[in-house]
């Protein structure tokens, strides 16, 4: 089959001086895009590495102190950014970026961009993400939008086809022509963030999968978008129409439909009040050991069992300190409330985001920002598993404090300093990134979603082949 | 005159006869009703929540009041182990009370930022970064929130505005001459006794005049809707108005401008549409860049290290170093206090009911020494956070729909200025509740239930017409500034044939 349509629509568009105007501008913002926010990341990893580094420095220099006083003295994690976050920042502004690891609670992520700043935050962040997800398919309409009726209006529509190509052949290399024209678009951004990626410290093993796994995704989207544009230029009567409808539908799926799906999903699948969350912690926390209240019975209870275990009567004839045993068995029970509770919150926001996953099956735009954010590490899933590693090494932290408690003096000794090694020797928070596996792991609804957007809209395309009069 | 009414008269005609028009008319009403309805679910929960609090606040109160009453035996011990008459025990008092930022019925219409910031913060005796839990900034008073739907925003009414809104414009201004010479009837039009530029300017007048007409009867509905009274709150109604006539202002002068350009229709379409992404999207992005690199709020860690330094080891300082500092702000209280900071003295201070006056003293300097303490690294931390929420002013200039989302936000109580003004209020606050639990607990005597009922209760001022004024200049410099370019543009083409 010849491919002279698709060279001649290239052809004319690097002949078209709006083309190329509209190519060089979206070129224009793609490299500011690299730009800002390439220099956010390194300036926001600049400063949480080096806040890291003191804070880990002034914890395995602290004053001499109780082991268990350590725990309450405790550090702080600063949130890593994916280094991919300059690719697509996802929700990487609305989350916090300082935990506090200390003894006895589970504390959340606090303290993100977003809450720091004025109205205009909401507007979002500059990013390649935004300009492929919002500006190029704004492209792809206005360079297609006359793709069939400029031909109709001109009387060349007819003229092709009597050179016996079909109007399927016609509009296929059309679709071919802009789908290539935002591909190449697509090479050139994945290619800029390869080579920063490689440039980068830290960069990973697996980012040649997750950019290949973004130009799968993006490549798909664009092919969906060339092929709609150019089947509603077939159907339209004029270009004026064609615009209107690209336009509305764009508006519809980028901008409206995205916000109707959060805010859909939020009212189905209600999160609780801060206060009510807080208090049912509160009052599950009553109902297990403090360690904090001697007095308790359920202290008793354990002591009992402790003298018991030791065969011994009094606590004083114990070979361990009690109280570090005590206050192990506390975090250990407060872990598994707060688990509860926090799990529970985790799963209900998995269910508000599920509605737009579903709803991507309506709107292909949903999957693609669904699986940018997965590809870049920036979704929620990637917050969470952040938050719960942080946990783990809390509470490995802690264990560790309470049982040299435990080990290295006798029960009601409070004040025994722990030997400085305690803590030079306790290891610093490392994040391990999760694999592009896990990344895309139960991601099968969207993926489905845009593969099968990309396949009803070839099958689309055909039948308004079908469909349309060659004049 | 007469030509004039003839030219609306048959714009009119136009429009009613378009029905592209009447499909985006019944889009805008139909997403007014339901950014009504979203508006207003999220504001409920929220109100919901403030008042949740504050009954609960309110029953805590009257449950201790009544306890107070009823047993007529203010020494009764209550179950923290403290008297009712003794000045610890307020802080059990004190234990729900809240300070809120209660939202205005405006709210549901322009949720603004409310949803990210913490709307209410406990307030007792305590420091205010300390809570029974530990250390604390009022962050953690913030709600649970899906960092997924923040990222995809509110459909309320201030986003038709600010997003949607344009978009209309720009359907009944971007052919508003170019149709004339597609149809072919421009040399007609051009037989009228008025200039060309006139006629544009008359059309786009009454189309501005009908969009106005349609969105200031959709808020002030909207606004009875949600519960809000247009009669009550005229000054806001108007200012509303005004903002949304600066605004719908700077698209029609928009299109007055593209129209002076004589292009085809598809063109100027594609150039406002080209504005519209770059105000909507480009340029608010850009500023949020500039924003983050620009203020980063490193000293947040600094406030938050110096917090858990300071509560580290605070309460075995010896008293010189607590009681000083204390004795010399308030020196009213001024007397002899003992030098009891040990472990084995804290046992005694539980225990020997001589020593709890002393133990209540303690604590409650201990709380003062915290605040005073990291006061300098606390400003710095708000100083920087000001400056940031203020850094998106600078470019007001060029960022209209930042400028009017800021702007309608502030009407609405919902900006970041009435944001700041409640955190000034919650300060003062604390300080009046502070100062008032170091007086009854330095009195040395048993407290009465009169001392409970007269403690301070929380108020915030209304926002000043200087903040939600203060976006009008940039909208309005920047609305004019397009109509005289137009104007311009038409004044260097008068004797172009049409």
């Amino acid at each position: 089959m010849t491919t002279a349509i698709f060279q001649k629509e290239l052809r004319g568009l690097s002949r078209d001086r709006r083309a190329l105007g509209l190519a060089g501008l979206v070129g224009g913002l793609l490299l500011t895009a690299f730009v800002v926010s390439y220099s956010q990341w390194v300036v926001r990893e600049r400063e949480r590495a080096s806040l890291q580094q003191t804070m880990y420095h002034k914890w395995t220099h602290q004053a001499a102190k109780n082991a268990h006083g350590a725990a309450h003295y405790g550090t702080f994690v600063f949130t890593p950014r994916p280094l991919l976050s300059f690719f697509d920042p996802g929700i990487v502004s609305y989350v916090g970026s300082i935990i506090r690891v200390t003894a006895h609670t589970q504390n959340e992520a606090l303290y993100s961009e977003a809450g720091d700043s004025g109205p205009g935050a909401r507007f979002g962040d500059f990013s390649a993400a935004l300009v492929l997800q919002l500006l190029i398919p704004l492209l792809l309409i206005f360079l297609g939008f006359d793709a069939v009726t400029s031909e109709k209006a001109g009387g060349t529509f007819g003229l092709l086809l009597t050179q016996g190509v079909s109007i399927r052949t016609v509009l296929w290399q059309k679709a071919g022509a802009y789908s290539a024209v935002a591909g190449l678009i697509l090479l050139s951004v994945l290619g800029t963030t390869g080579m920063i990626v490689v440039l980068s410290p830290d960069a990973g093993s697996d980012w040649p999968l997750r950019l290949l796994g973004l130009g799968v995704v993006y490549g798909a989207y664009y092919g969906v978008l060339a092929v709609v544009t150019v089947g509603v230029s077939a159907l339209s009567r004029n270009a004026g129409t064609s615009l209107l409808t690209l336009l509305g539908l764009w508006l519809l799926a980028s901008v409206g439909l995205p916000k109707l799906a959060a805010n859909v999903g939020t009212v189905l699948y209600p999160l609780p009040a801060k206060q009510t969350f807080m208090a049912a912690i509160d009052h599950d926390f009553e109902q297990g050991i403090n360690g904090h209240d001697p007095g308790s019975e359920r202290n008793k209870r354990f002591v009992s069992q402790l003298l018991q275990q030791y065969k011994v009567d009094t606590v004083a004839k114990l070979p361990v300190n009690a109280d570090g045993l005590l206050m192990q068995a506390d975090e250990d029970y407060r872990a598994a409330v707060t688990r509860h509770h926090f799990g529970a919150v985790y799963d209900q926001i998995q269910r508000q985001n599920g509605v737009s996953q579903w709803l991507s099956w309506v709107d292909p735009f949903l999957s693609v920002r669904e699986l940018s954010m997965r590809l870049s590490g920036t979704d929620y899933a990637h917050q969470v598993e952040l938050e719960e590693q942080v946990q783990t090494y809390k509470m490995k932290l802690v264990r560790r404090l309470n049982t040299y408690m435990a080990t290295h003096s006798r029960t009601g000794d409070w004040t025994t300093p722990a030997e400085r090694a305690l803590f030079t020797q306790t290891p610093d928070f490392r994040y391990r990134a999760p694999s592009v596996g896990w990344s895309l792991a139960d991601g099968g609804l969207v993926v489905g979603s845009l593969l099968g957007w990309l396949g009803l809209s070839m099958a689309w395309l055909g039948w308004v082949a079908k469909r349309i009069s060659p004049l | 005159m007469r030509t004039i009414r003839t030219v609306i008269g048959h714009d009119w005609l136009l429009l009613t006869r378009n029905r592209s028009l009447w499909l985006l008319t019944g889009i805008l009403v139909l997403t007014w009703a339901y950014a009504l309805y979203y508006g207003q679910a999220v504001m409920s929960k929220q109100h919901d929540t403030l008042t949740q609090l504050e009954t609960l606040d309110n029953s805590t109160k009257t449950a201790f009041r009544s306890l107070f009453q009823r047993t007529h035996r203010p020494d009764t011990i209550r179950a923290d182990g403290n008297l009712l008459t003794s000045p610890l025990a307020t802080e059990s008092y004190l234990v729900n009370n809240v300070a809120v930022n209660t939202p205005s019925a405006w709210a549901a219409l322009v949720i603004g930022q409310r949803d990210v910031w913490p709307q209410y913060r406990k307030v007792s005796g305590r420091s205010l970064f300390f809570d029974g839990n530990g250390v604390v900034l009022e962050e953690a008073y913030g709600e649970i929130m899906n960092p997924q739907r923040l990222v995809a925003g509110n459909f309320d009414w201030a986003f038709v505005l600010v997003y949607l809104l344009p978009l209309l414009i720009i359907a009944l201004g971007y052919n508003v001459l170019s149709q004339e010479s597609e149809l072919g009837t421009l040399p007609l039009l051009a037989m009228l006794p008025l200039p060309v530029w006139h006629l544009v300017a008359w059309r786009l007048l009454f189309r501005w005049s009908l969009v106005m007409g349609l969105v200031s009867v959709l808020t002030v509905v909207g606004l009875c809707l949600v519960g809000g009274s247009p009669i009550r709150e005229t000054g806001t109604v108007i200012g509303w108005v005004g903002y949304l006539t600066l605004y719908t202002g700077f698209w029609f002068g928009l299109c007055f401008w593209v129209a002076a350009r004589r292009g085809t229709s598809a063109m100027n379409a594609l150039a406002l549409l080209a504005v519209w992404v770059a105000a909507l999207f480009i340029i608010p992005a850009l500023v949020n860049a500039y924003t983050t690199l620009r203020y980063p709020v490193t000293n947040r860690v600094t406030l938050l290290d110096g917090l858990r330094e300071t509560t580290d080891g605070l309460w075995a300082q010896p008293s010189p170093l607590t009681f000083g500092p204390f004795f010399a702000e308030f020196p009213q209280y001024k007397k002899t206090v003992p030098d009891l900071f040990t472990d084995a003295d804290m046992q005694r201070m539980a225990t020997n009911p001589a020593l709890r006056q002393f133990y209540a003293e303690k604590f409650f300097v201990w709380h003062h020494a915290l605040s005073r303490l990291v006061s300098g690294r606390y400003d710095a931390y708000a100083a920087g956070r000001v400056a940031r929420y203020r850094a998106g002013d600078l470019w007001r200039w060029v960022n209209p729909a930042v400028t009017m989302q800021e702007a309608l936000s502030e009407l609405a109580g919902s900006g970041y200025r009435q944001h700041e003004a409640f955190q000034r209020a919650v300060s003062q606050y604390h300080r009046q509740v502070m100062n008032y639990s170091n007086g009854l607990t330095f009195s040395a005597k048993p407290l009465t239930l009169a001392d409970y009922i007269r403690y301070p209760a929380f108020a915030l001022p209304p926002p000043s017409g200087d903040d939600t004024a203060s976006a009008a200049r940039p909208l309005l410099v920047l609305s004019a500034l397009v109509w005289l370019i137009g104007w311009l543009s038409w004044r260097r083409q008068t004797n172009r044939p049409v």
